[in-house]
């Protein structure tokens, strides 16, 4: 099977488990629209299951009971002038007087209206923004299990005795057979100190081969590649400064990884 | 002779409608709740095995489809896949509450399966269409490959999970799914044209 082929079917599984968990579809490529729209074909197989008509009725009471009443209907729901204001003389007057009160109210409402309306809006616009994030991080995570489930080999990472954190801190790296693709993931790490960074560093043959520079949120470091350098035999996490020349690492290690455990 | 023509999934219509909801038209929810409040209630009632559940799960869904209308994204997916995924969704939600109170009760739930008064269905040809066609396919696939497509979508379960319900290894249900996916993605193409 081709290697894109392959890549195929695994994206095919992530989509399948994505949507096995409730994950809602991402505007994403065609292969995810057809995935999603076949998945959702599923049920055709099913009987159909006519509801009772008093669902529908049921239904519509539900929205009727949760219906905002338009503006116009309340207008006319307004209950009428006092009738004492439609005699005569300065009843007139109390009359105008009235329509000028209801004619500001008026204006006021409608005002007040369009505010909700933008609110509301607005409010709509952050909801669907909020959406998007966690269809993107539900990806990220489909990914990540996707990586960690077909992880062939795993390197456990433990604390150097130089190491300068007061916190333990514990790391893996997993590595898929195939692809050598990888990914990091350290627990317990402090934020680096101004003008450090944290580095992972693959160990070669050839010698130690720069992965990539670390960013701690919340005590985790995370960080994944589609390959790493050929023949890597073991990482090294360390603190370097900001702006070092990377070509070998010159800080503390923190963390070292040497002996695989085959899954 | 000429074989009838199939009479076209009307998804111009369905996004149509849904734009109707989303301007608050009851009329138009009232034409997607006949279209498929058949189908949605036969994916609450395998999911739930309860008429009476199901028929509640169906309110909340017509009632979410009037308060969304105007979330709905054509370029994610069609109407009826749409609709087909917030009632499994909310079934499989309502599932999990469900078994999470039964255990908490230990077991005092009483079977609520009241006899289900079935009116005259208000399907489309399509949709009977497209039945035939599923049914069709779905026996062709071999009894292990309907299984794991049956666990992930009528119970919600991830292949790890299917695979430690099942004691099957992991890589055997990914196989499994992976070659029913294929041969129904084949086999439905002209289905999979009209939603896309």
């Amino acid at each position: 099977m081709s290697r894109e082929a392959h890549r195929e079917d695994e994206v095919v599984l992530e989509i399948v488990d994505a949507l096995a968990r409730g994950d809602a579809p991402s505007a994403g490529s065609t292969l995810e629209r057809e995935t999603t729209e076949l998945w959702a074909l599923l049920p055709y197989e099913l009987e159909p299951a006519p509801p009772r008509p008093e669902v529908w009725e049921e239904i519509r009471g539900r929205l009727a009971s949760s219906r905002v009443v338009p503006f116009p209907e309340r207008r006319q729901a307004a209950p009428p002038p006092p009738a004492s204001a439609r005699r005569g003389g300065w009843g007139t007057s109390a009359m105008a007087a009235a329509l000028a009160v209801c004619l500001l109210g008026l204006g006021y409402l409608l005002a007040k209206t369009e505010q909700q309306q933008t609110a509301i809006a607005e409010l709509a616009a952050r909801l669907a923004a909020a959406d998007d994030r966690l269809a993107e991080t539900s990806r990220a995570r489909a990914q990540l299990d996707m990586i960690t489930r077909v992880a062939q080999h795993v390197y456990p990472m433990h604390s150097t005795p130089t190491g300068s954190q007061r916190r333990p801190i514990t790391g893996k790296v997993f590595v898929c057979g195939q692809h050598q693709q990888w990914y990091l993931n350290v627990q317990g790490l402090e934020a680096p100190p101004p003008g450090y960074d944290y580095c992972l560093w693959f160990e070669t043959a050839a010698g130690m081969v720069l992965g990539g520079t670390m960013t701690v949120r919340d005590g985790v470091a995370e960080l994944s590649a589609p390959s790493m350098p050929p023949g890597t035999k073991g990482f090294a996490v360390t603190l370097e400064k900001t702006g070092s020349h990377r070509e070998k690492p010159q800080g503390d290690v923190l963390l070292l990884g040497e002996e695989s455990i085959s899954l | 002779m000429r074989a009838p023509e199939e009479e076209k999934v009307p998804q111009d219509d369905d996004a149509a409608l849904v734009e109707r909801v989303a301007r608050r038209d009851q009329e138009a929810l009232g034409e997607l709740y006949e279209r498929y409040a058949s189908l949605l209630l036969a994916v609450s009632r395998r999911v739930l095995d309860d008429g009476a559940d199901a028929e509640e799960m169906l309110q909340e869904v017509f009632l979410q489809v009037w308060n969304q209308a105007a979330r709905y994204d054509r370029r994610r997916s069609s109407v009826s896949t749409w609709l087909v995924l917030i009632a499994r969704s909310r079934s499989i939600d309502r599932l999990r509450t469900r078994q999470v109170l039964d255990r908490t009760l230990a077991g005092v739930r009483q079977e609520n399966r009241g006899a289900h008064t079935s009116p005259e269905g208000a399907a489309s040809v399509w949709i009977d269409q497209r039945r035939e066609r599923l049914r069709r396919e779905m026996r062709e696939l071999p009894a292990e490959q309907r299984q794991v497509l049956d666990l992930a979508f009528f119970q919600g379960m991830t292949q790890s999970e299917i695979a430690a319900a099942t004691g099957i290894p992991l890589g055997t249900v990914k196989t499994r799914t992976l070659l029913a996916m294929k041969k129904l993605r084949k086999a439905l193409e002209s289905d999979l044209r009209e939603l896309l």
